[in-house]
């Protein structure tokens, strides 16, 4: 254990890593998924609009659920994204990130951060987007998508923590990308499945996503002080 | 005398590699050299001494009191950078500061700011800044040298500071440990590795030199620099001569490495030409030794 | 300060040489201090073991004093040390001249007449 408590918060912590503060990260994260999903959908809805016009436009990218699908797909990859950030030390600023006060309590704190930040940050992306489709609809059972590729997102940062435990940089990144690219679909299919009624899977999901978060943390944190933070 | 760390056995295991034990001293008010082939253990030992690596087993007592390198009060004092890759390459100036500032209690940005207009870098507070990966590996390592020495700090521990730096930057590295030691007159040390000593003559105190994971010869350069001499002679009288010399390269028209000085007056019977090595041909010497002995 | 980074002598004997000079011949005098160790090392651009090697030497010889903590103080120099420090440079020269005399098998007749021509150049 840490002999001294250092007197850095976690958003100091976390800017001690990546350079910005904890909102910062948060809202950067937030704003970049929204404009990528706003830009994609919009993208393809212009472009069958201009080919084969406005209502095949609309059946294709709202109707036959694209928009549900890229929901979950942006979800996804920016959470694997952000979560197989782990700061190893051959990696640039991963001695320095070993040298600084705290050692690993300042690790600690920043990886929290940082999966808080996740987790804050797909509640605002898909809160924003569920807004923006109560005002424009353009998702098939909108509400519900967002409520079950959130629950399944959640899920899987708990996953992507246990399988960080993996030592091998490739096996790891490759099954966090797999995984979160799967479990952010599977939140959007079971909506299809269930033709927009919620259900047991989602309150399973849920639970299990709130049980496994915190315990998953831990477990990632106490195999990455054993096993790569300073060996 | 005054240390500013003492090792005191400590060792490090890898699948390839082991380090130590390692027994060695840097003294307080001085510039210690650690001198040694690549893959020698100069960074591991290094790492360790900062807390970047863990220790497998052994000890680092530092200032002559502290041994816990997880304890603040100790990091706040030691000033390390790595050579490659210390920060994030999408760090600029201004992240930098941002980071270091909270990363330790002793960043001082008006000292940041002047350091990187010495190292003429630009301005950590302008509003357009250029990313680590966009400058010369020279200029990354000027940026870690202007960061380290913004902090207000004891110890200073370089890991390769020299080897990416041209030579008037390695002029002025040199000057930097002077002015270092100098502000606070014998409080302050710096221990730097190097494989190339030629450079850095005039600004290292104390060398300890390595060679596979083990420290093979250690003290104050002038103190070496009594120890050991220099020999030359003509490739004839090289039978003769080299059972007295550590070590020995030559060829048929003539041979040259070092012995210990108390070898002198026989060597000079046989007609060699003897002189004081500089710490250059003494770092050639002493690994070129750790380098034969490791064949046998 | 002037040093040659190259020569045969050791850098520290160079310094010392010069500072021993300058006490000699009154430039510094008793009670003052000498540069500090790793200040003179970062003006003449070498190291501070070289730099403290020299002020060792001249500590050595009872021309400066190390204080703890203060750095080196040049001691009052009586009459009596003073002259024997000058005698045994004289001396010294002297005999680098006897032994440029023994090599060219100049006697002393010839010696004492080139010293006597000399000096009375000098005056």
């Amino acid at each position: 254990m840490q002999k001294n408590k250092t007197s850095l918060t976690m958003s100091q912590a976390v800017k001690i890593y990546i350079g910005s503060g904890f909102f910062k990260q948060t809202l950067q994260f937030t704003c970049i998924m929204t404009v990528i999903y706003v830009v994609t959908i919009a993208f393809f809805f212009l472009m069958i609009c201009a080919e084969s016009g406005f209502a095949a436009a609309r059946n294709e990218v709202c109707e036959s659920f694209m928009s549900n699908m890229f929901l979950a797909i942006d979800g996804g990859i920016g959470v694997a994204l952000l979560s197989v950030q782990t700061f190893e030390k051959k990696l640039p600023g991963g001695k320095f990130f070993r040298s600084v006060k705290g050692g690993f309590d300042t690790y600690k704190k920043a990886r929290t951060a940082l999966v808080l930040s996740v987790i804050i940050g797909i509640c605002l992306y898909i809160g924003i987007i569920g807004a923006l489709n109560a005002v424009i609809p353009f998702m098939r059972y909108g509400a519900a998508t967002c409520v079950s590729v959130a629950v399944f997102l959640l899920l899987g940062v708990g996953i992507v923590n246990l399988i960080s435990v993996i030592k091998n940089d490739l096996a790891r990144t490759l099954l966090s990308f797999m995984q979160m690219f799967g479990i952010s679909l599977v939140g959007a299919f079971t909506v299809h499945i269930t033709k927009g009624e919620l259900g047991i899977v989602h309150i399973t999901a849920a639970i299990l996503a709130i049980l496994l978060i915190p315990v998953s943390h831990k477990l990632m944190l106490a195999s990455y002080r054993k096993r790569r933070w300073n060996t | 005398m005054k240390k500013a760390i003492e090792i005191k056995g400590i060792t490090k295991e890898y699948k390839d590699f082991t380090l130590g034990e390692v027994h060695a001293e840097i003294p307080c008010g001085f510039a210690t050299a650690l001198i040694g082939a690549n893959g020698a253990g100069k960074t591991t030992l290094i790492d360790i001494l900062c807390g970047v690596t863990g220790k497998t087993s052994g000890e680092a007592e530092y200032f002559g009191s502290m041994t816990d390198i997880d304890d603040d009060s100790l990091r706040n004092r030691i000033g390390y950078c790595s050579s490659a890759n210390f920060f994030p390459m999408d760090w600029t100036l201004k992240t930098i500061a941002n980071s270091m500032e909270l990363g330790f209690d002793n960043f001082d940005r008006a000292r940041f700011a002047e350091l990187c207009k010495r190292f003429k870098l630009g301005d950590p507070a302008a509003k357009k800044q250029k990313k680590l990966m966009k400058l010369s590996d020279g200029n990354k390592m000027r940026t870690y040298l202007a960061a380290v020495l913004a902090r207000d700090t004891e110890l200073l521990v370089l890991d390769e500071p020299a080897s990416s730096l041209d030579p008037l930057a390695r002029d002025l590295l040199c000057d930097m440990f002077r002015e270092y030691l100098s502000e606070r007159d014998g409080e302050r040390s710096v221990l730097f590795s190097t494989h190339n000593i030629a450079d850095m003559e005039f600004a290292t105190d104390h060398a300890i030199f390595m060679a596979h994971g083990q420290v093979i010869e250690q003290g104050f350069v002038e103190d070496l620099k009594q120890k050991y001499i220099l020999v030359h002679g003509d490739g004839m009288i090289a039978d003769k001569a080299k059972p007295l010399m550590l070590s020995f390269t030559g060829n048929k028209t003539s041979f040259e490495g070092i012995a210990l000085a108390e070898n002198a007056e026989m060597l000079r019977t046989y007609d060699t030409a003897i002189e004081t090595p500089t710490l250059q041909q003494l770092s050639v010497g002493i690994l070129r030794k750790a380098e034969e002995n490791a064949e046998k | 300060m002037k040093i040659y980074q190259n020569s045969s002598e050791p850098i520290y004997k160079q310094i010392a040489a010069q500072i021993r000079e300058q006490i000699l011949t009154g430039k510094l005098k008793a009670g003052e201090a000498l540069p500090s160790i790793r200040g003179l090392a970062q003006d003449l651009k070498i190291s501070v073991i070289t730099t403290m090697k020299a002020y060792e030497e001249l500590s050595a010889e009872g021309l400066v004093t190390a204080s703890k903590g203060r750095g080196y103080y040049v001691n009052a120099q009586d009459e009596r040390m003073l002259k024997e420090q000058h005698m045994r440079q004289l001396e010294k020269n002297l005999t680098d001249a006897i032994y440029s005399a023994r090599i060219a098998g100049v006697g002393l007749d010839e010696v004492q007449q080139t010293l006597e021509t000399l000096w009375n150049m000098e005056e």
